[in-house]
């Protein structure tokens, strides 16, 4: 099956411009309909202390507000913004890696404007239209990402977040509807923005040879050019419901959002190459279990190896994973998974074979109003990882506190060890108006 | 013979009856335990109703939270369907809740969550588990103001009125229930209970729980009943757990009979599309 995957850069504002005209031409008309308003805005604001030094002091303030309205006939308009300042070494994140039509605005240094979320969906039944800037949260495991590699994420914090992944929302349109028993989900995206990264010389900016094309985290990296990808991604999921099991198989082709690199005069450039993933994934309830299970296969991946020093070759990969929610208890709630991400062939600058495990058990008590957590998340081949206990208090209706410790280790060249000089205490606050 | 006679008689008073629940002064002498009980579990349950549900939560120091949600429910060809949609406040709204109850079978959940942008699907609830932060458990939702016959041994108790007030409660009687096994009991979370059932609407006004243990739990007090599409409706009730101070106001505003709910409604990946918009 052949995909339309390029187009030129200024053919890529057109989602801009259709969202805007499609909303233009339909508000008119949905004055006649009695359109219900919604708005809200939330606050966060989030704190952390370094233990091991204070590279990993953090003041960070965050404002989201959002607008909504909807009319009877089924159409829906909202849009959102996230309006962000800090303070410390970790920064906001790349803003290189964004697409043109998506990046954010950078105020100053340290405060930037993004639009969050801009959609114009039409519904009616189970059939829903989505047009504009949105995300595709494929995959049934906790952060593992197998099948789940629609969306470009943000990784400024590496794994130390409470969602894993944390989306981008990026310019696309999205088809849902049921035929023949059978949950469709098609989505089409014209917005090249990849992983957002962590800036160089920040907080968790990778130390690990295998992000670093090779590169030993004591030698600085050169400039980095990156090159946004033009390719469309595409994606299709079809999903089924058998029992007490969910089945679904899924395609998605399109630029990986995690960039290659390539030396080029003095200069490293970073590419988004495209990829063609062919995955499953299956959830089986069973009493007070579920168990979910992904695979996907990934035929031509493109990898940074060390052949001519530094190349970029299509190598296969696969990846799997399985995990068990377990609702034991006096409200407790285990989680475990394991991953495996395999890339055949040799001179790679990671190993041929990574494999993660998670653990997660939270506690609730004091009817849902308290929750205690404690979640391992291990490289099992490199013995390196990290430990994040975490309590989070409901205060009242609109108020939320969560406080939490950062424990990593390993060596700074493994996956997880990479960070292991951010150990540190956190503390979020959000309100919700 | 006289609780087959009783089952007879409340079958052909609930078969001619107007409303089909209005029950005689007659009845109300000859109804034993049991025959009260099934009394209860007949009540007619409506094919589809809709309704904004209000929770407060109260706990013991008297801090407050609220829940606002749009709540659908649909029995129909031996499926309890239910679907909440959170809608205040913003830290909760867009969550939502889908729940299918079968009577051979555990029970289907989904859940989504907006933070994590995906319905998940949830284990089966174990009926003593409690819901989303509430003083009910699942099994009192999934109940729905019954008790489950295969699950209690009944008797009658005194409902402990003086004299004025049975002749103002003739209609009220004491249903005494007691978990059949110790597997039910911790199953439910209850080892008994006491409940005052209005013989007329054949609802429980006031239930009275224990907990695995015998000691008092909590007590469950329906404020206000409605006939909704032609079945006696929980409209608001409270329950507060004696033993952490905790507790739970529900009441509804707009219910209504909607006897052709959209299928729709309760497919789990809908629950991402958040309130469904019931006038289409």
């Amino acid at each position: 099956m052949v995909f339309p995957t390029s187009m030129t850069k200024s053919a890529r504002y057109y989602p801009l411009w259709l969202f805007l005209l499609a909303f233009s031409i339909r508000a008119p008309l949905a004055w006649a309909d009695d359109i219900r308003y919604d708005s809200s805005i939330s606050i966060e604001s989030t704190l952390a202390v370094g233990v091991s030094n204070d590279n990993s002091d953090l003041a960070r303030l965050t404002l989201l507000p959002s607008f909504e309205a909807k009319t009877r006939s089924g159409w829906q308009a909202q849009i959102s913004l996230r309006l962000e300042r800090f303070e410390g070494d970790t920064g906001l994140g790349t803003l290189e890696t964004f697409d043109p039509v998506s990046k954010p605005w950078d105020i100053n240094d340290k405060t930037f404007l993004e639009v969050e979320r801009a959609t114009l969906t039409w519904r009616k039944r189970s059939t829903r239209i989505t047009l504009g800037k949105q995300t595709f949260a494929w995959g049934v495991l906790d952060g593992i990402q197998v099948t789940d590699r629609f969306d470009a994420t943000r990784k400024r914090e590496a794994i130390f977040i409470e969602q894993r992944p944390d989306r981008i929302p990026r310019w696309g349109a999205r088809a849902q509807f049921r035929n023949s028993g059978i949950r469709w989900d098609l989505g089409l995206l014209v917005d090249g923005t990849g992983d957002q990264l962590a800036t160089l010389g920040s907080t968790y900016e990778v130390q690990a040879p295998r992000f670093r094309a090779g590169v030993s985290n004591n030698q600085a990296l050169p400039e980095i050019d990156i090159i946004s990808s033009d390719d469309m991604t595409f994606g299709i999921k079809g999903t089924s419901r058998i029992g007490k099991s969910d089945i679904s198989v899924l395609l998605i082709q399109g630029p990986d959002p995690e960039p290659l690199f390539l030396f080029r005069e003095n200069v490293i450039e970073a590419l988004y190459e495209s990829r063609t993933l062919l995955g499953a994934t299956f959830q089986h309830a069973e009493g007070s279990r579920v168990w979910r299970f992904e695979i996907a296969s990934i035929n031509d991946q493109s990898i940074n190896t060390s052949r001519n020093s530094l190349s970029i070759e299509e190598r296969s990969r696969w990846l799997a994973g399985i995990g068990l929610d377990w609702d034991l208890p006096n409200n407790t709630f285990l989680n475990i998974q394991i991953g495996i991400d395999h890339i055949s062939g040799d001179q790679l600058f990671r190993p041929n074979k990574d494999v993660i495990s998670t653990i997660k058990l939270q506690k609730s008590i004091s009817n849902d109003s308290l929750k205690l957590s404690a979640e391992l998340i291990g490289s099992l081949r490199e013995n390196d990882g990290t430990f994040r206990p975490a309590v989070a208090w409901q205060a009242s209706d609109t108020f939320y506190l969560q406080c939490g410790i950062d424990m990593v280790w390993g060596d700074t060249e493994e996956l997880i060890g990479q960070f292991s000089q951010t150990d540190r205490v956190w503390l979020k606050a959000t309100w919700e108006f | 013979m006289r609780s087959k006679f009783a089952f007879l008689l409340v079958f052909i008073i609930v078969i001619n009856s107007p409303s089909s629940l209005a029950v005689t002064s007659t009845t109300h002498e000859v109804l034993d335990a049991r025959a009260i009980a099934q009394l209860v579990a007949d009540r007619p349950a409506n094919e589809g109703r809709v309704g904004t549900m209000h929770f407060r939560l109260v706990n013991n120091a008297n801090r407050e939270r609220t829940r606002e949600a749009l709540m659908v429910h649909s029995d129909k060809n031996d499926i309890e369907r239910i679907a909440i949609f959170f809608t205040q406040p913003s830290i909760i709204e867009e969550t939502a809740f889908l729940s299918l109850n079968y009577d051979e079978d555990e029970d289907d959940n989904w859940l989504y969550l907006p933070a994590t942008e995906r319905v998940r699907r949830l284990p089966a609830s174990d009926r003593g588990d409690y819901f989303l932060g509430t003083d009910l458990t699942y099994g009192d939702i999934k109940d729905n103001f019954k008790f489950n016959m295969s699950d209690w041994d009944f008797a009658l108790g005194d409902t402990g009125d003086d004299e004025s007030e049975q002749a103002d409660n003739s209609h009220v009687r004491l249903l005494v229930g007691t978990a059949k096994s110790p597997e039910i009991s911790t199953e439910l979370g209850y080892a008994s209970f006491k409940a005052k059932i209005d013989v007329t609407t054949a609802f429980p006004v006031w239930i009275e729980y224990t907990d695995v243990d015998g000691e008092t739990l909590k007590i469950v007090e329906v404020l206000d009943i409605g006939l909704i599409g032609g079945a006696q409706t929980a409209l608001h009730f409270t329950a507060k757990n004696l033993q952490t101070g905790h507790k739970t106001d529900v009441h509804f505003t707009g219910m209504r009979h909607v006897p052709n709910l959209d299928e729709t409604i309760f497919e789990p990946d809908t629950l991402a599309y958040g309130v469904p918009d019931l006038d289409d």
